[in-house]
């Protein structure tokens, strides 16, 4: 007997059993599972016995051994109570149909109405912002003078972006964003289609998954990237990669092969599309334009800088581009240009005309979401 | 009478719980079910069980002695109630009248034809 008496039961086990196990019946369990593990040291050794002694420890976790925090009897009589309440509820309800559809109905209407104000905002508010390189792109934005006052754009001369890799240095990839909805004829049919056309490091810079194809398709000027929703609606089962569709721009046709699909966005951009072409083949990239002309059309123009860069170093260089701009153009002089990290466009919505978000600001959005909690709460009180 | 409708493990352990008398707690029960019948069951199913048989009131509990291999802690010692006691007997009478209905082992031979 005292031989076996130096050995002891595991102690994470028995630990673990005295913290959940109800103190009301923690005293026999654990006294049964004590004598089986001397039996089982007797019989077949320390090691069999303690891996045992942890089985019975998990076996014994059942609901009936838990600790709660309350007494049974305090549940139980809470359960009678509660039981009790809901009959009556229900009785209610049943006695006064006109008024329970009122508040029914109405509660419904109420949560109706703050889910869909939930998921406007929210729309605005998380779209994108999974982008893995959220954090190193920037958007180019210039402020002039206004009729009332200063006024910031979004967007800056489309000429800029050319001078950018000169006076810009160590910016790692560019792209210009020009949205354009041209008709897509495939198959006969006509479709109006919002479209981006885009330089091909657009595709370096933001993150897509593909369904089809692979992201530098638009390295080629005649092909696109269509989303998963215009694949299925104009191809259906068909392998979408390789059809032909073309774009008509300005009255211009232009035939382009699908070069790719992207997979379902689930809020990885930033934009609104349905299918994404290389700027280099839009008809406005073709034409011969008056050097004027091409620094008074305007696109949203993104840089990506490389990881822990900072944007300071690029006042000098923002400064020469301000100043070149201000030379070939002076009827619409730019007082200075400025970078706005991708991760704030939201937040600066009131502030950046013309920009990617541009279109609910701050004020209506906290009028819709306060509409919405307001009605939520009176249908509540109700 | 509404019927005690015991379960096949509730009726050996409630059994085994009778036959031990005074000395029926968790390990001793598991042991006398081994012994008796060969059958290994474990050792928190047979605590659920008496547990359950003692909420539904065939069995009444009374904390033991302690011993040194429980660590000086207390025994649950178990004995069977009156309703316990009914409980076993109808079950039993019904077993018996329901085997005495099986029809005498004989050889027939005509299915096979």
């Amino acid at each position: 007997m005292d031989s076996k008496l130096k050995h002891h039961p595991p102690k994470w086990p028995d630990r673990f059993l005295e913290f959940y196990c109800n103190p009301n019946r923690l005293e026999q369990i654990q006294g049964d599972a004590y004598e089986l593990f001397y039996m089982d040291l007797e019989e077949k050794g320390l090691r069999f016995a303690q891996f045992r002694f942890a089985i019975h420890v998990l076996s014994f976790f059942r609901w009936r051994n838990i600790k709660r925090t309350k007494s049974t009897y305090h549940t139980f009589s809470q359960g009678a109570m509660l039981k009790n309440y809901f009959k009556i509820g229900w009785r209610n309800l049943i006695k006064q149909k006109g008024i329970t559809f009122i508040s029914v109905f109405g509660l419904a209407c109420a949560v109706g109405c703050c889910m869909v104000a939930y998921l406007f905002i929210a729309q605005i508010w998380f779209r994108g912002l999974n982008q893995p390189n959220k954090d190193e792109i920037y958007q180019l934005t210039y402020t002039a003078e206004g009729e009332n006052g200063l006024v910031t754009y979004g967007s800056v001369a489309e000429p800029i972006s050319e001078l950018i890799p000169e006076k810009l240095n160590q910016v790692q990839n560019q792209t210009r964003v020009l949205r354009d909805f041209p008709i897509l004829i495939y198959n006969n049919e006509s479709y109006q289609q919002r479209s981006i056309y885009i330089d091909p490091a657009f595709m370096e810079m933001f993150t897509y998954r593909m369904d089809y194809g692979f992201a530098g398709a638009l390295k080629d000027q005649d092909q696109v990237i269509l989303t998963h929703e215009l694949s299925e609606k104009l191809f259906g089962d068909t392998h979408p990669i390789g059809q032909e569709l073309e774009l008509v721009v300005n009255g211009e046709e232009k035939l382009y092969k699908v070069g790719g699909v992207l997979a379902e966005l689930n809020d990885m951009d930033m934009f609104n599309f349905d299918l994404l072409v290389n700027i280099e083949s839009h008809p406005y990239s073709t034409e011969d334009m008056s050097l004027e002309d091409e620094w008074n059309s305007e696109l949203w123009t993104f840089i990506q800088l490389n990881k822990g860069q900072d944007i300071s170093q690029f006042n000098s260089g923002l400064q020469e581009l301000t100043d070149i701009q201000n030379q070939i153009n002076p009827d619409k002089p730019y007082l200075n240009m400025g970078l706005v990290a991708y991760s704030d466009l939201i937040y600066k919505v009131d502030e950046i005309e013309n920009g990617v978000r541009d279109f609910l600001g701050l004020g209506p959005q906290i009028l819709l979401g306060s509409i919405g909690l307001f009605i939520l709460i009176l249908a509540v009180f109700n | 009478m509404k019927g005690y409708h015991l379960g096949e493990l509730e009726e050996l352990i409630l059994l085994t719980v009778g036959i031990l008398d005074q000395e029926a707690y968790g390990v001793a029960v598991l042991e006398e079910i081994k012994n008796q019948t060969g059958r290994k069951v474990n050792i928190s199913a047979i605590h659920t069980v008496l547990s359950r048989l003692e909420d539904k009131g065939f069995l009444k509990s009374h904390m033991g002695g302690a011993t040194e291999e429980r660590g000086g802690r207390r025994k649950r010692l178990f004995t069977l109630s009156a309703t316990g006691r009914s409980a076993i007997e109808e079950v039993k009478s019904l077993r018996n009248k329901l085997y005495d209905q099986l029809p005498p082992l004989a050889l027939d031979f005509s299915h096979g034809q």
